[in-house]
């Protein structure tokens, strides 16, 4: 039975991940495509739907090189490190009050801890390449990714301090009740949630913060050199986690599937798809900030930003009790 | 944007009384002198550095800023002619120093005007010139190892015969026999290149070397930005020297798009430069042929109607919003927000609909004629552009509104690439770019051509020189160019489009003509002499003279400044390799 | 802060609003009337009959040099053989239209031009006058105006112009201008593509007054080895 239920968990899993993860692509593509006045896609399937299902196509049909003077073994395993941790996250994820593959009691805390995961992964992608740029994007992703942990975990002290808990069905379910509806958390963190929208786009390497694979700026990244599958595995992982991290902002401060009317699971998607677009409007209009200046944002701004959040929330908890 | 600063320049001296001053203190080296558009002095090649050197440290002609500096070829004997003005005074000169071909050596102004340094690496090449003391003489706009020197009389272009097409058309074999021949000149060219001293380095890394600064150890990295960039600034070579994340030293390499223009055209008459000069800034045809027919209406002493020099500032303002929109977009893109392009470029959409439907064509124009303008505007023209005018003001707004008070734009441009106000006078930058220094100097109000007299703009200057000045006054410009296109519709003159024209041209004569185009002083030197076909033609391109800056903004900056830098000096590389 | 905020406001307003994209090749933008696009001949629609009189004033004035013209002589006039053009290293500049002084190339609106043969783009007189626009050269077949007049017209102009043995075609090319510039415009065969020849053809006439003086300068022309200015002609030189 337990291997039965783990298989049926995988496929789903498997399967809830690439059609996300299509979606998220195609989405992206269209809401910049509308914010600079064009359309986007538009000739592969109804309005470009399926175009997507050809960029996976067209990866998979690729010659998948390996360059000769890298580091074999670890430039083979470096993408799934990066993949990895996006699935390992998804097991613990509540979609609806008991649509979890597998509840964990220190959800969020175990959620923390395999997001940094994947910068291992990257600074073996990085170096294994052989490549001088992709060893300084990898370098210089790597710090971002570790100085913008901080203020993100600080944060879920906070929520975690208002809930009591760590599991993420319980943050939900303890949301205060105030005339009759569930009053999410962001109401009484506002600077909490804006710190961790902020942390979450430099997680994600998202702009304004993505220096990792700038285009126009010297140094292509830590993915220079994997193409065919490789490539797509990586860039499978980059949009699944934008997914979850927008998930779990969801779940820690917009009340999860908690809502009127509607079925839990589409209150959950619907708040989910909203962070989303808000994440690609950003990148639509904002540019990238420097190198420096990011780390320069990450630790005098964000950090000290997140310490005050928690003394606040604490006092807010004393008053509470 | 403030507009206090005083316009320069200041006053504007005649030719005659530069003649006195210069005659009163160096009558003795003085060979030859003539009056014609400005002071024309002849002067031997062992005076001329002390000649050029009292000339920028006088007091009454503070010759600070180098227009242009060219070799001529004629016909015996070379001769270098200086070109240098005054921005206090507006005074002008122009020296020419007589060499022979054999023994062609003189003295390199470098320490007196930096603004020389490329050029007279570009007349070295070209001419066979040899300027002593130069710091940095390796060729710029030929490939290292070529032989000769293009621009010598001597010296003749190989023109490919004409096939004529008799045989009839069989798509297979055609095809194949093309295929077949491609393949055996790659070939060929790979074996060539093999075989080469330098293999697929040939270029920019010589025995030479670079200008190594002091005190840099070996601590150091060399990384190339190579001609092709993700950025739109066309082909464009650099070679950052870094120390950890910044920079020391920026060894720029042009030539990638050299086509010979300048040769070209000894080959053509007047009338058929015109569509070649198009293709210099492909962006601002109009401004191009624009110079070029008012360096010939002067030498044969045409007076254009009124009509056609409205037509004409019409369509150079056109241009000029065009072209900074393009800078505007590829300042966003270069920062990484994509947005800016596309609004960009979609708004220009507008301005070269208008365009077409005047001129015939988007992008090369060929529509100034010498006396005129090639037709009339068609019906419905004013009333298109005064739409446009009005739709295109708020959209500006808009592009402010997206950028300007951005944070994150703020701290990407803010104090990045600055370059000082007495940098830019020396190395005779000029356009958006010197403005933003601070020096308040337009051709456009200190040298009218073309009725600029008659509409009221006002210039806008920045303050500090760097990366966000040079937005903020495009962003300006712009505001007034469409203040100008309104003024333009709402009062353009009936009359002539075209003066009266000899049915060949013929000009003789030799005269510097200078004009503000979008990225700056575009100067056009002809030398004509009475037959259809010009002797020589050299083009002063403002965005070569403004790269030349570049090393000077990027000493201290970070790498990812260097995109930054390079996308506010707004470069065309059409013009720059010519 | 605030200096984002109204960014993102713009950027929002413009996802809601219309986009501008034209979807090429399903939908096309019409060219303006202006468009220097393909060179193509003009031939009478009736006798099918290039209006070209080999006068060879394009091929001086193309830059490029681009243009070839054959010609021979036929009974002490000269006729174009052919006129071949390279389209693959035209510069779509318009001089050659500009220069021409009876109309008879022009430049259309077609701009999709590729090929997969090189060898395609080298036009002669049949690639050309299978492509060519019609534009008839006698006014008084089609229009009921001045039937009659029109011969006479044609022997006096034929007396004036004295230097050329007169082809018929091309004097009475010569005086379709001068005669029926109006109605040129009016007249519903010709199409919208030949207005640039027109246009140019005008502008020539705004110097030039009659057509025997048009004749004259293009003897001029041929002798002339240099120079190849076309301007509008006031002053001889």
């Amino acid at each position: 039975m337990f291997l039965i239920r783990m298989g049926i968990s995988v496929l789903a899993m498997t399967a809830f991940i690439f059609t996300t993860s299509l979606v998220l692509m195609w989405m992206e593509r269209k809401v910049v495509g509308h914010v600079q006045s064009r359309l986007g896609p538009m000739r592969v399937g109804f309005h470009g739907v399926l175009q997507p299902v050809a960029d996976a196509l067209k990866m998979m049909a690729k010659e998948a090189y390996i360059p000769g003077n890298v580091d074999q073994y670890i430039y083979r395993v470096a993408p799934y490190f990066v993949f990895i941790p996006s699935f390992i996250i998804l097991v613990t994820i509540p979609i609806a009050p008991n649509l979890v593959v597998r509840e964990l009691s220190i959800g969020i805390f175990y959620i923390i801890s395999v997001l940094a995961m994947t910068t291992v992964g990257i600074m073996m992608a990085g170096w294994s390449s052989y490549n001088k740029y992709s060893l300084l994007g990898a370098v210089r992703s790597v710090g971002q990714l570790i100085s913008y942990e901080l203020p993100l975990g600080l944060v879920t002290i906070s929520v975690v301090m208002m809930a009591g808990s760590l599991q993420l069905s319980d943050i939900v379910t303890s949301q205060k009740v105030i005339m009759g509806l569930q009053v999410p958390y962001v109401v009484f963190q506002p600077l909490g949630f804006f710190i961790f929208m902020v942390g979450a786009l430099a997680e994600l390497a998202r702009v304004p913060f993505d220096l990792p694979e700038a285009e126009s700026e010297l140094v292509a990244g830590y993915h220079t050199e994997y193409a065919g599958m490789r490539f797509g595995m990586i860039l499978i992982a980059e949009y699944f986690n934008m997914f979850s991290l927008c998930a779990i902002a969801s779940l820690l401060f917009l009340g999860g599937w908690s809502g009127p009317l509607l079925p839990p699971v589409v209150w959950f998607l619907i708040k989910t798809y909203i962070l989303l677009f808000v994440l690609m409007w950003i990148r639509g209009t904002l540019p990238r900030v420097r190198a420096d200046q990011l780390m320069d944002i990450g630790w005098k701004f964000l950090l000290p930003a997140a310490l005050v959040n928690v003394g606040y929330t604490g006092i807010l908890v004393m008053l509470w009790r | 944007m403030s507009v206090d600063a005083e316009l320069l320049p200041k006053k504007h001296m005649s030719a005659e009384e530069v003649a006195s001053i210069v005659k009163a203190a160096f009558g003795d080296i003085i060979l030859e002198d003539e009056i014609k558009d400005e002071l024309v002095v002849k002067v031997d090649r062992k005076d001329i550095l002390a000649f050029a050197a009292s000339l920028k440290s006088s007091t009454d002609l503070k010759m600070n800023f180098l227009r242009c500096l060219l070799g001529v070829d004629r016909g015996e004997s070379l001769e270098v002619i200086y070109l240098p003005y005054s921005l206090e005074a507006g005074a002008k000169i122009t020296i020419k120093v007589p060499l022979s071909k054999e023994d062609a050596v003189i003295p390199s102004l470098y320490n007196v005007w930096a603004g020389c340094d490329w050029h007279e690496r570009e007349t070295a090449e070209l001419f066979g010139v040899t300027f002593e003391g130069h710091p940095d003489p390796r060729k710029l706009l030929l490939p290292d190892d070529f032989e000769g020197y293009p621009l010598r009389k001597e010296f003749e272009l190989e023109i490919d015969e004409e096939e004529e097409s008799v045989s009839p058309i069989n798509d297979e074999e055609d095809i194949k026999k093309i295929r077949e021949a491609s393949e055996a000149a790659l070939k060929a060219g790979l074996e060539a290149l093999a075989k080469s001293p330098n293999g697929i380095f040939a270029r920019g890394i010589s025995e030479k070397g670079y200008e190594v600064v002091p005190g840099a150890d070996d601590k150091t990295i060399w990384i190339n930005m190579g001609p092709q960039h993700p950025s739109t600034h066309g082909v464009f070579r650099m070679q950052l020297q870094l120390d950890a994340e910044r920079i020391i030293n920026c060894v720029p390499h042009l030539g990638y798009l050299h086509r010979g223009w300048e040769k070209l055209v000894e080959d053509r008459t007047y009338m058929q430069i015109i569509p070649l000069t198009d293709r210099l800034h492909y962006i601002n045809s109009v401004q191009n042929e624009l110079v070029f027919c008012m360096a010939v209406e002067k030498l044969l002493e045409i007076e254009v109607p009124k009509r056609a020099q409205y037509i004409r500032v019409l369509l150079c303002e056109m241009q000029r919003i065009s072209n900074h929109l393009i800078a505007f977009a590829s300042f966003g893109m270069d920062m990484g927000a994509l947005t800016p392009f596309f609004y960009g470029l979609r708004d220009r959409e507008m301005l070269i609909d208008l365009l077409e439907m005047i001129t015939g064509a988007r992008l090369t124009t060929n529509f100034v004629r010498v006396g005129g303008i090639k037709e009339d505007i068609p019906d419905g023209f004013i009333e298109e552009a005064l739409r446009i005018v009005e739709v295109f003001s708020p959209k500006i707004d808009e592009y402010e509104q997206l950028i300007t008070g951005n944070e994150i734009v703020a701290i990407r441009t803010k104090n990045v690439g600055v370059l000082d106000r007495e940098d830019a006078i020396d190395l005779a930058v000029s356009g958006p770019v010197l403005r933003a220094s601070g020096v308040k100097f337009d051709l456009r109000k200190s040298e009218p051509y073309s009725s600029y007299e008659d509409f009221d703009f006002e210039i806008p200057i920045g303050e500090n020189g760097d990366a966000f000045d040079r937005y903020k006054v495009r962003i300006e410009e712009m505001r007034q160019s469409t203040k100008i296109i309104k003024q333009i519709a709402e009062g353009l003159p009936e009359g002539d489009i075209k003066a009266e024209v000899p049915r060949t041209l013929k000009p003789e004569g030799e005269i510097y003509t200078r004009i503000e185009s979008s990225l700056g002083e575009l100067g056009l030197y002809l030398v004509a002499d009475g037959s259809p076909m010009p002797g020589r033609i050299k083009i002063r391109p403002p965005s070569y003279v403004n790269l030349r800056a570049l090393p000077v903004m990027l000493k201290g900056a970070l790498i990812g400044d260097v995109i930054m830098t390079l996308s506010t000096i707004d470069l065309c590389m059409g013009e720059v390799d010519r | 802060m605030k200096g984002i905020v109204e960014g993102m406001t713009l950027t929002l307003k413009h996802f809601f609003s219309k986009p501008v994209t034209v979807q090429y090749p399903k939908a096309r933008l019409e060219q303006k009337d202006r468009f220097r696009g393909e060179l193509r001949m003009v031939i009478d629609p009736e006798s099918k009959e290039p209006h070209c009189t080999a006068c060879g004033l394009c091929a001086k004035a193309c830059p490029d040099r681009l243009i070839i013209i054959k010609t021979e002589k036929v009974d002490k006039k000269r006729v174009m053989v052919d006129w071949q053009f390279n389209l693959g290293a035209c510069m779509f500049c318009g001089l050659c239209v500009e220069a021409c002084p009876f109309g008879a190339i022009t430049m259309s609106k077609e701009f999709e031009l590729a090929v997969y043969n090189p060898k395609r783009l080298h036009y002669n007189k049949e690639r050309l006058e299978e492509r060519a626009i019609t534009r008839p050269k006698k006014k008084a077949a089609k229009k009921e105006k001045k039937p009659e007049s029109d011969k006479p017209d044609v022997a006096k102009k034929a007396e004036d112009s004295g230097k050329e043995a007169t082809p018929e075609a091309g004097t009475q090319d010569k005086q379709d201008k001068s005669i029926d510039q109006e109605k040129i415009k009016e007249d519903s065969t010709v199409h919208k593509e030949d207005i640039s020849a027109q246009n140019t053809v005008e502008d020539k006439k705004t110097g030039s007054s009659s057509g025997d003086e048009n004749s004259g300068t293009t003897q001029l022309k041929m002798e002339d080895p240099e120079g190849s200015n076309q301007e509008s002609e006031n002053k001889e030189d």
